[in-house]
């Protein structure tokens, strides 16, 4: 699964420790959605969501989304 | 596939090569450390007097290798940029992550004792009740200490703890099932408690490095 997490912190200028605090995770979790390494939990998704007030939709894509 | 899984595609090799070499190394160095220098400090044949089986060396070697990378994670501790580079974090690891570290170390550290000593007091001939009564103790603190670890970390660590448990119990049930069959049939010997739990120990420890390197963890 892909995502625009990176893009989106970088377009708000947050660190990655401001939104690990936002998400209630771990900056190891922030960094490994962003590279693609782990695809989050469905709660932990709709937060992601909820804090860059995006439908979920628009910030993660499978595969076949994509192509 | 996004720009950072090609890069990582393009680190494996590199990975793999560094993985291989020290392998090789500390190969060669255990071959000369056993064949010269071993024997020289403790007697040509100071081990033969011990009734070593393969599952002990496994057990032993599985030990030493939680031992040593336990060492390695606190000495890493000591200085937050080293350790944030490790968990490739932006800038160096805060007070609350170098905490979670040297408890995840410790518990890893814990382990291995746990799994040494059995091995240790057998071959020392310490009492086998008391011996057993200090492993019990030390395996009651191991619980705790995991449960904390549990308790202080976020989906990612607990997601990849259970892939890592899931893999070994499917090698392993299905490894020991071969086994338990071709013992029944009378093609293998019989294996003991002992030899199941080096296995499954050494098992987990391969599995998790991998788990844990496939999410940026290790």
């Amino acid at each position: 699964m892909n995502n625009r997490l990176k893009v989106l912190r970088a377009e708000r200028d947050w660190s990655q420790a401001h939104l690990a605090d936002l998400l209630g995770v771990s900056r190891q979790t922030v960094n490994a959605l962003e590279t693609g390494r782990y695809d989050p939990s469905l709660p932990l998704a709709f937060k992601i969501a909820r804090i860059f007030a995006q439908p979920i939709e628009s910030i993660f894509s499978d595969q076949e989304t994509d192509a | 596939m996004t720009a950072s899984a090609v890069s990582r595609k393009r680190a494996l090799p590199r990975r793999l090569l560094i993985a291989f070499a020290v392998g090789l190394a500390t190969g060669v160095a255990g071959y000369v450390l056993g064949r010269t220098i071993l024997p020289g400090l403790i007697g040509p044949d100071a081990l033969d007097r011990f009734d070593l089986r393969w599952s002990d060396a496994l057990a032993g070697l599985t030990a030493l290798a939680m031992l040593i990378g336990a060492g390695v994670v606190l000495a890493i501790c000591l200085d937050p940029r080293r350790l944030g580079r490790l968990y490739r974090l932006e800038g160096p690891a805060s007070a609350g992550e170098v905490g979670q570290a040297r408890l995840q170390a410790a518990v890893m550290g814990l382990s291995g004792l746990i799994l040494l000593l059995p091995l240790v007091f057998a071959l020392s001939g310490v009492a086998g009740p008391a011996a057993l009564g200090l492993i019990v103790v030390l395996l009651a603190i191991h619980t705790v200490l995991n449960l904390k670890v549990w308790r202080g970390v976020d989906e990612l660590l607990r997601r990849t703890t259970m892939e890592a448990a899931t893999v070994t119990f499917f090698l392993g049930q299905g490894l020991l099932f071969a086994w338990a069959a071709a013992e029944r049939l009378g093609v293998l010997p019989v294996l003991t408690a002992w030899d199941i739990y080096a296995v499954l120990m050494a098992l987990y420890l391969v599995v998790s490095v991998f788990a844990a390197s496939r999410r940026g963890l290790a």
